[in-house]
């Protein structure tokens, strides 16, 4: 095999050739080394590991292939061979190692360098976390498609023809980028976009580096090009001149990543880097029906100035097969969801498997899943969610925790207040309720409202119950330790092998001041929380909750650490404290989580919030294309809403206009508007109909959940398709 | 269990130490954020530190046979220092000439599967006498066991060397390394008196690991529920374990480990690298 393009549409095989390829290199006792395997996200890479398992045979014995995104890749070669590019980048000084910023720690980087210019922003009326999201995507975009940051305000601004203050505001996007790139280069810390513009500009240009992948990356396969942004398409484009072979996949719809940089015209010119363009036609995961269902909507949006989507009769008949009965027109949105939720009891009672059941929706609310999930439960039927990234501040867990560090750190003088207290004891005490949770916090907080001070007035324990005396006490007492500078308990202090003193230094000669706050939990969590009595030992997922803000609180901490940041590298105003201090380190997390800015707004990859086989998928429409879901039954809930057809507000970044098909000096106009938004509206019909195997059940109410009427194109395609065909 | 599970060192030291270990770690994969304990009696701070040191000392020997120069004066501390000018004092012309840095291979045992990740394999297919070294930089603090016989006995090297003898036939022109081939040599950071302890392997060892670890590997993946994975009987695993809260217990009953069991008591600062190895 050559150089193979492979494109078709969802379903039609490209994957599994794709890891029949990857299996044939590996049995041919190809070097494991020198195979690359780029996918888009990690649930392929796990397809590709499994597929390797299973392989039997001889071809067993094998090496380990690199499989990996290509941001992954992107980051490890940065990291790696950062010595080589650091000084030309501009970081100073050149010697020091990189520090990779997550999404979280660049938001706190750039919230503090943004803090005295945030009133130039207040008429966009966009909360903190939304402005920093999108000043980030903006230097994402400039990255992934290779243009300057001095670029950013003259695209946006070029485009723009509405009011002049809109400019002023694209040009402060730019000065707060400028200010933050800096920051990050004398202090070597990078974020993803830095990661991704010293990939671009040094890195792949380096002569060593050159080498390194002609030596290295012999045979690539690469899922899902379309997916990708011109950054990658750059990277692969250098690599197939000289690799033996290569195998790569185009998934036609796709380019539903458009809004984290993927660029579906940039990844086709890779097509003239190869000896053959193959087009796989048939989809064998739809039925013809559901095809063909997408195939009418989709042309309802894709001629729109002519002859309007005229739908062949055949082929309404045909799609409106695909459709399930419609789970109730009613008017309010409740009575909607009680249409949908008794569709799905009937699909499990005739024997439907829950996770072939996916329920779709523009946005999926909080309030969408609680009632999904109250509503399935007393069927015995699981819902899981996939939502982009949610602020970590909203989980009640999170709450506890910071509660209990702020009452662990009086030092910080942060009031707690009674709801706040009362609301983590009943999180975290077993079996108390919030009203005798209540009157503990209201004793409690009267003594002392900067600490827990012990309650040994047995009145309270008498109105409340004196089961819950102990389990208080080791609280008070556990968070008078565990903020404590002593020498923290270790579990294995006394398990054999010591440190040897014949070559050692002391670890740190100068000890930071205070407890880390990821450490203080740790310690609460074993001495406390974990402990009988209190009921996080019993709820695995509340336990999850916990691992994933103390992870997050100490690679917050560690980005401090390891770029040796002092009192006069504090970024933005001073906050009265050294940062070489683990209290002022910890403070300052508590800040950020508690604006809600530690919530990955912009990830260009995530995770699923919570993975449950053999549950009804509940998914935003666009979550669904881009984690590349299949289903049997698909539910597209309020068909009527415009939220199926709107973009996003973004007022300070463009999908559009920061890419590298963007002719700068052009206006972005209505018609522009109109057009994209119909392209991705018939792209996402037919992604939605290629992923769906059996029916499509459409639901809608007249009002909305917020008491809106809305008539939407979808629901106008819709009624276009499927009435005329009724009408037939 | 999964599959697709792929056996490692870490998780068969965890097996041999505690089903139960193992049962939480790899199969209910249960997040459980205590302060993690360390055999070398740090705290819990300092030790985090020693593990990133650990780590980029891996990565800075990656650039070393990579050719990428590593500035001088970049080393964030004193220990740091002295590891780097231990390892560019080292000797290398007696190791094949070809180098391989972070190699991952893996290899069937029955109908499952071993993975290992070489911080460095020296080989040298093209000449007759062909042969394979796997090299790991330890930044071991420890004393006492620094004898090859300890060494050969961790279950690292008897894993890296069935692997390596099993699969590494792309490094071979095709054809699988005889284990008369194959050896395994520890760098040892902090000291530079006593650098290398060499490792050699032969067919006898190679067989009489092929059937350890094929026992091993049923017994690890024939649990079908938690309880099938029993708790370990040595107090001192359970003194230096994560799940110690959630077992609430502090020890155990001391007993021996059985014949086939392998001690591996001392801390192995490649296991935070190791153990993320698999690279997204
Ligand atoms: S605490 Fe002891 S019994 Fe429990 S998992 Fe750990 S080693 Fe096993």
């Amino acid at each position: 095999m050559a150089r193979v393009y492979l494109v078709g549409p969802p379903g039609a095989g490209k994957t599994t050739r794709l890891i029949e390829r990857l299996v044939e290199l590996v049995g041919a006792n190809v070097r494991p080394d020198r195979i690359l395997v780029l996918v888009t996200q990690q649930a392929q890479a796990e397809a590709c590991q499994v597929a390797l398992t299973q392989v039997k045979g001889s071809f067993r014995a094998r090496g380990d292939p690199a499989i990996t995104t290509f941001y992954g890749l992107a980051q490890r070669h940065v990291s790696l061979f950062f010595p080589l590019i650091a000084q030309r980048a501009g970081f100073t000084p050149p010697q020091r190692e990189p520090v990779m910023l997550n999404v979280e720690t660049a938001q706190y980087f750039l919230d503090r360098l943004i803090e005295p210019h945030l009133a130039g922003f207040d008429d966009l009326k966009l909360s903190r976390p939304r402005l920093l999201g999108q000043v980030l995507d903006c230097m994402n975009k400039a990255a992934e498609c290779g243009f300057g940051l001095d670029e950013i305000a003259t695209r946006l601004s070029d485009a723009w023809s509405g009011e002049s203050q809109r400019l002023v505001s694209y040009q402060r996007v730019q000065d707060a980028a400028a200010s933050f790139r800096r920051y990050c280069l004398d202090h070597s810390l990078l974020d993803f976009s830095l990661q991704i513009d010293v990939f671009s500009r040094y890195l792949l240009n380096a002569p060593t580096y050159q080498d390194y992948i002609t030596a290295h990356y012999r045979h690539v396969l690469a899922d899902n090009v379309e997916e990708n942004p011109p950054i990658m398409h750059d990277f692969l484009s250098q690599v197939l001149q000289t690799c033996d072979s290569c195998l790569l996949t185009e998934d036609n719809p796709g380019g539903f990543r458009i809004f984290l940089g993927a660029d579906v015209d940039s990844a086709r010119r890779l097509r003239t880097r190869c000896d053959e363009v193959v087009t796989l036609g048939e989809c064998h995961t739809a039925s013809p029906a559901t095809i063909a269902l997408g195939q009418a909507l989709s042309a309802q949006f894709e001629d729109f100035a002519t002859e309007a989507g005229q739908v062949p009769s055949s082929v309404s008949t045909l799609a409106r097969t695909a459709l399930g009965e419609q789970p109730g027109n009613t008017k309010y949105w409740a009575g909607m969801l009680s249409g949908v939720v008794e569709h799905i009891n009937e699909l499990v009672r005739d024997g439907t498997a829950p996770q072939d059941i996916a329920v779709l929706a523009p946005y999926v609310e909080d309030i969408l899943v609680f009632e999904m999930r109250e509503s399935l439960r007393r069927t015995g039927i699981r819902v899981r969610t996939v939502r982009p990234s949610r602020p970590l501040y909203d989980h009640p867990i999170v709450r506890m925790l910071v509660t209990f560090a702020r009452l662990g750190h009086p030092e910080w003088e942060q009031r707690v207040s009674v709801p706040d207290l009362a609301r983590a004891l009943a999180v975290s005490v077993e079996n108390l309720d919030l009203a005798r949770a209540q009157l503990i916090a209201d004793v409690a907080l009267r003594a002392s409202s900067r600490q827990l001070v012990p309650l040994d007035n047995p009145s309270i324990w008498q109105r409340v119950g004196m089961r819950f005396y102990s389990p208080y006490a080791s609280l008070q007492q556990g968070l008078a330790r565990a903020a404590t500078d002593d020498p923290l308990h270790t579990p294995s202090s006394s398990a054999p092998g010591t440190p040897s003193s014949r070559h050692l230094p002391p670890d740190d000669p100068e000890p930071k001041s205070g407890v880390p706050l990821d450490l203080f939990w740790q310690q609460l969590f074993t001495e406390v929380l974990s402990q009988p009595q209190f009921q996080l030992d019993q709820e695995l997922e509340a336990v999850l909750v916990c691992d994933k803000l103390i992870k997050s609180a100490r690679s917050f901490r560690e980005v401090f650490e390891r770029a040796q940041l002092t009192v006069a590298d504090w970024p933005g105003p001073h906050p009265g404290a050294s940062p070489d201090s683990m209290g002022a380190i910890g403070q300052e997390y508590i800040k950020t989580l508690s604006a809600n800015i530690l919530a990955a707004q912009y990830a260009p990859e995530h995770e699923p919030d919570v993975v449950e086989e053999d549950a009804v998928l509940v998914a935003p429409a666009y979550t669904y294309l881009i984690n590349n879901f299949r289903s049997r039954y698909q539910f597209w809930l309020e068909i009527n809403s415009l939220g199926w057809y709107e973009r996003v507000y973004q007022p300070l970044t463009h999908p559009y206009v920061l890419s590298r098909q963007w002719q700068t000096g052009h206006k972005w106009t209505e018609a522009d508007e109109h057009r994209t938004r119909q392209a991705m509206m018939s792209r996402l019909i037919r992604g939605l109909t290629y992923r769906c195997a059996d029916r499509i059940f459409l639901a809608s109410s007249q009002l909305s959940i917020s008491g809106q009427e809305e008539s939407g194109p979808l629901a106008r395609a819709i009624f276009k398709v499927v009435g005329r065909s009724t009408q037939d | 269990m999964d599959a697709s599970f792929k056996f490692s060192q870490h998780s068969l030291n965890d097996y041999v130490a505690c089903p139960r270990r193992f049962y939480l770690h790899y199969v209910a994969k249960l997040a459980w954020p205590v302060v993690e304990p360390n055999p070398i009696g740090l705290q819990p701070l300092d030790y985090q530190r020693y593990l990133w040191r650990g780590t980029e000392l891996h990565r800075w020997i990656e650039r070393y046979w990579l050719g990428i120069p590593t500035p001088p004066d970049s080393a964030p501390d004193e220990e740091m220092r002295l590891w780097w000018d231990h390892f560019l004092h080292l000797e290398f012309n007696n190791l094949p000439a070809q180098r391989i840095p972070e190699l991952g291979l893996v290899a069937p045992v029955g109908d499952h599967l071993l993975y290992a990740r070489f911080d460095l394999l020296a080989c040298d297919a093209s000449t007759q006498a062909s042969r394979a070294v796997i090299v790991d930089w330890k930044t071991l603090r420890t004393s006492n066991h620094l004898s090859a016989h300890w060494f050969a006995r961790r279950i690292q090297t008897r894993v890296y060397l069935y692997v390596l003898a099993t699969a590494g036939a792309p490094y071979n022109g095709g054809q699988p390394f005889a284990p008369e081939q194959c050896s395994m040599r520890y760098w040892l950071a902090n000291y530079p008196d006593q650098p290398w302890v060499d490792i050699p392997y032969s067919t006898a060892d190679y067989e009489r690991d092929r059937t350890w670890l094929l026992g091993l590997l049923e017994r690890a993946s024939s649990g079908q529920t938690e309880e099938d994975y029993a708790r370990g009987s040595e107090q001192r695993q359970c003194m230096r374990c994560t799940y110690q809260t959630l077992c609430n217990r502090s020890g155990g009953i001391a007993c021996s480990t059985g014949p086939d069991a392998f001690e591996d008591e001392y801390f192995d600062v490649d296991s935070a690298a190791e153990a993320a190895s698999i690279d997204y």
